[in-house]
């Protein structure tokens, strides 16, 4: 959410301390702050409000609280002026529980126009764009104090009566439009969402969004402003129903104290009289359940076990006092009365949890047991066995997807066509995976491909280990019994497939271990810290392999060759030169070496490559050697 | 000639290894999961906004694909009594659009301590421990407020990097709605839990340019490590 510096600002007679400051003070006490940037008059702070603090916070006053609490300074109290005829000249009825309290208030003969400077530019550096000075209005006040706030006009109302209920199956609601869009959004409701409505029909989705007819137009001259607190589940389900997610139905799912619509009309009504005037009747406040205020009795003791620190009470009562809680001390016993709009907190954790993050998380002290022992875990125990004896065979793990194409269990919401089901084997992905790797063998600087995988399938019903060795197909037997005399298992009954010249094994490997003997440690694992490895990206463009061979009057000689080869293909050789074949005759030694070429930047052409093997080979005549 | 473990599997093992020396021991789940275990025993109940913090693959039986691997706690502590010390590596699903940074399957580890007093100083010695052999002695922590439903206090870890602070682990003492829920008496026992990312640490550490990388079956990538 985003937060104006001088709107904070306004709530403190004296200055702040730097953006960068405060910034620093959120995160390590409260909130991420994501971003500070500077606006040429004011300071944008974005800052993710936690969601169990949503309720309290993510308005300004509620984080210029929040502000004061930290750094210990003094927030001004807010101050609206209550206005109020001897008559309402509006009735409310609530129908459903789903509504907690509501506030009706109407205020005649309002001038509706463009809103003060002021007001225009507080909205518009929090991204709000301004409409009219009636609207406006409502939205600085939930950008205030949390409170979502909603304006009807008055005359388009049929009679003066508004009830709050629940809709019956098939009702429709038409809604204003999304910003940048223009027309009508008509929605047909499935029954139960609640709605504002007078005797003639819907108004609003309550809490969620206003209706087209009883919009603010610019020819309003009285209106009704609503100061109301909804149910946030119900409020919740019907705006992802329908997917309208909205400023108000983002706080109002945050379960806001229904304490705060009292305070958010006077406001409201207080800042419309001063900028569109009218006269304002009495307010109608129907709150048919009254919030309970929490009470927690915590102890020092208990505090300090949860969080490790040996905090006294003075400094546990320091706390409380900068956050304005109502508390009680006696022996070390807390009775704590948290503020109304602080409903997060409920339980002892949750207080402990404010005094642990006020206090700082990086004064707690680090505390380590000694000696501690662990148990080995025999799935993880044979898993990483298998994997290091086939890797000592020359075999390298790869990791596939497990959504497909195919498979026994499908999903309810795929993300793409191409992944719509669980993957029932491994065998699958290890064919495109043995045909690809085959093509950059040269890359890889081998002969073969030889490729293993531990990992999940699913059957209807059941979800187990896999293990899939993908080989030429020449070299399955003999691996496979490899692997049958080193764990003294069974692979008979694996599948097996052969297609091109590969060949694809399979077996459940939770079956194949089960019978193996329980490991007694990690011992003769050979675990190891993360490798150092300077990963170097992946090239898309294709690569060029050339062999050559030369005769050397002696081995030594062969080193000096390499580096020929590598100084004149630069940066164009992929890895360094490979040595597949020698071979000697009459004094002399052939080396052959295969080089491979690519580039980061584009597709090599062979002019480009053989240009380099020209080089090579004159610098070869230069020193007297002749290739074969 | 050797061939080359994949880069998440050599992760998960130097992870289980100093976590071994810590005292945890690695505990698995099924990847299938129920609302109940993904969901509502960890205290995030259904029409709760917390859900949305988690998007989710269904499958048509009504079952999941679970988004966490704190299931694997639940699981664990129905069927073993206090002390606990796990620590759980596994993969995970999220209903989400990939690209670059974001994939729909990666891999998480969970730990997991339970005991008489085990206490959030020990939650920081702990992790603090944990990545000082796992990074280097002088490795920089921080740890701030943040909030899951499952924790209270919940704490986010972050490290230095680079002149930036990098979250690598959600964090926090076990709520006791959860211990309650699995039998575990919170008057008698406390612990704390810990998660991270596994796929998101090793792109930052070896500068892989997308994450979607490591699940492609490429030699070209892991015959690096």
């Amino acid at each position: 959410m985003k937060f104006s510096y001088n709107w904070l600002q306004s709530y403190f007679k004296k200055p702040l301390p730097a953006p960068e400051e405060i910034s620093k003070m959120l995160i390590n006490h409260a909130f991420e702050v994501e971003a500070v940037d500077k606006t040429p008059t004011d300071f944008l702070f974005e800052i993710k409000i936690l969601p169990d603090r949503f309720a309290d916070a993510s308005s300004h006053y509620g984080l210029a609280r929040e502000i004061a609490g930290l750094f210990g300074f003094k927030i001004e109290k807010l101050i609206g002026e209550e206005h109020k005829g001897k008559t309402a000249d509006l009735a409310v009825e609530i129908k459903s529980q789903k509504c907690r309290r509501y506030l009706g208030q109407k205020i005649e003969n309002v001038q509706i126009g463009p809103s003060p400077d002021w007001l225009r530019k507080s909205l518009e550096v929090v991204g709000v764009r301004s409409i009219n000075n009636i609207v406006d209005a409502t939205n600085f006040i939930m950008l205030s104090v949390g409170q979502p706030l909603h304006a009807f006009d008055a005359d388009k109302l049929a009679g003066s009566k508004i009830f709050v209920k629940e809709a019956k199956t098939g009702e429709t609601i038409s809604l204003l439009e999304e910003k940048g869009k223009t027309g009508e959004r008509k929605i047909t409701l499935s029954g139960g969402e609640l709605l504002i409505a007078d005797e003639e029909g819907n108004l609003a989705l309550a809490g969620v969004k206003g209706g087209r007819r009883a919009e603010i137009t610019n020819t309003t001259k009285n209106i009704i402003l609503e100061s109301a607190n909804f149910d946030p589940v119900s409020v919740g389900k019907t705006s992802r129903k329908f997917g309208i997610l909205t400023d108000s139905s983002r706080r109002f799912e945050n379960n806001l104290s229904p304490e705060l619509a009292e305070e958010a009309l006077i406001l409201l009504v207080d800042l419309i009289i001063s900028i569109a005037g009218g006269e304002a009747k009495k307010t109608v406040d129907l709150y048919p359940k009254k919030q309970k205020p929490a009470k927690l009795k915590v102890s020092l003791k208990q505090i300090n076990n949860l969080l490790g620190t040996e905090l006294k009470s003075k400094e546990v009562m320091a706390i409380f006092n900068r956050y304005n809680f109502d508390f009680k001390e006696t022996k070390d016993i807390f009775e704590i009365r948290p503020p109304f709009y602080r409903q997060d907190l409920r339980i002892n954790e949750d207080i402990i949890e404010e005094i642990g993050r006020i206090y700082g998380y990086d004064k707690i002290p680090e505390k380590l047991r000694a000696n501690p022992t662990s148990k080995p875990n025999k799935e993880f125990y044979y898993a990483t066995r298998f994997r290091h004896f086939l890797r000592d065979l020359g075999f390298s793990e790869i990791y596939t997807y497990a959504l497909g194409s195919k498979g026994e269990m499908p999903l309810k919401n795929p993300l793409a066509a191409d992944k719509k089901f669980l993957r029932s084997n491994l065998t699958e992905s290890f064919k495109s995976a043995l045909a690809e790797n085959n093509l950059y063998l040269p890359l890889l600087g081998s002969d073969e491909v030889l490729i293993l995988e531990i990992g999940k399938v699913f059957k209807k019903n059941k979800e187990y280990n896999s293990l899939c060795l993908g080989t030429p197909a020449k070299a399955i037997d003999k691996i496979a019994s490899e692997l049958e005399k080193k764990f003294g298992i069974d692979l008979s009954e694996a599948d097996k497939i052969f297609f091109e010249k590969f060949a694809v094994l399979e077996i459940n490997f939770d079956e194949l271990i089960s019978s193996l003997k329980e490991p007694k440690s990690y011992e003769d694992l050979d675990l190891a810290p993360m490798p150092k490895v300077h990963f170097k990206n992946i090239s898309a463009y294709p690569f060029i392999a050339r062999d050559i061979a030369v005769w050397l009057p002696s081995e030594e000689e062969s080193r000096n060759l390499v580096k020929i080869l590598e100084e004149e293909s630069g940066k164009l050789l992929t890895r360094p030169p490979r040595l597949f074949d020698t071979y000697q005759k009459e004094g002399k030694i052939s080396y052959a070496y295969r080089l491979v070429f690519q580039s980061r930047e584009q597709t090599l052409t062979d002019s480009e490559v053989s240009g380099i093997m020209k080089k090579i080979e004159e610098r070869l005549v230069g020193k007297g050697w002749s290739t074969r | 000639m050797a061939g080359h473990l994949h880069p998440i599997t050599q992760t998960i093992e130097d992870i289980v290894r100093i976590f071994g020396e810590l005292g945890f021991s690695v505990a698995n789940g099924p990847e299938i999961e129920t609302e109940y275990y993904n969901f509502d025993a960890l205290n995030i109940p259904a029409d709760h906004p917390a859900r949305d913090l988690w998007d989710t693959f269904w499958l048509s039986d009504g079952r999941l694909l679970r988004t966490h691997t704190s299931p694997v706690q639940v699981r664990y502590m129905e069927k073993h009594k206090p002390p606990i010390r796990i620590i759980v590596p596994g993969k995970v699903y999220r209903f989400e659009a990939t690209d670059a940074t974001h994939e729909a399957q990666f891999f998480q580890v969970e730990g997991l301590y339970v005991d008489k007093n085990v206490s959030l100083a020990e939650l920081k010695g702990t992790i603090t421990e944990f990545f000082k052999r796992f990074i280097g002695k002088d490795v920089k922590l921080r740890f701030r407020p943040s909030f899951f439903p499952f924790v209270e206090p919940g704490i986010e870890v972050d490290i230095a990097r680079g002149g930036k602070w990098l979250e690598v682990m959600g964090a926090g003492m076990v709520h006791p709605k959860v211990l309650e829920r699995v039998g575990i008496d919170p008057k008698k026992y406390q612990g704390f839990a810990f998660g991270g990312g596994i796929d998101r640490f090793i792109m930052q550490k070896y500068g892989l340019p997308d994450v979607r990388m490591l699940y492609k079956g490429d030699l070209r990538l892991v015959n690096q490590f």
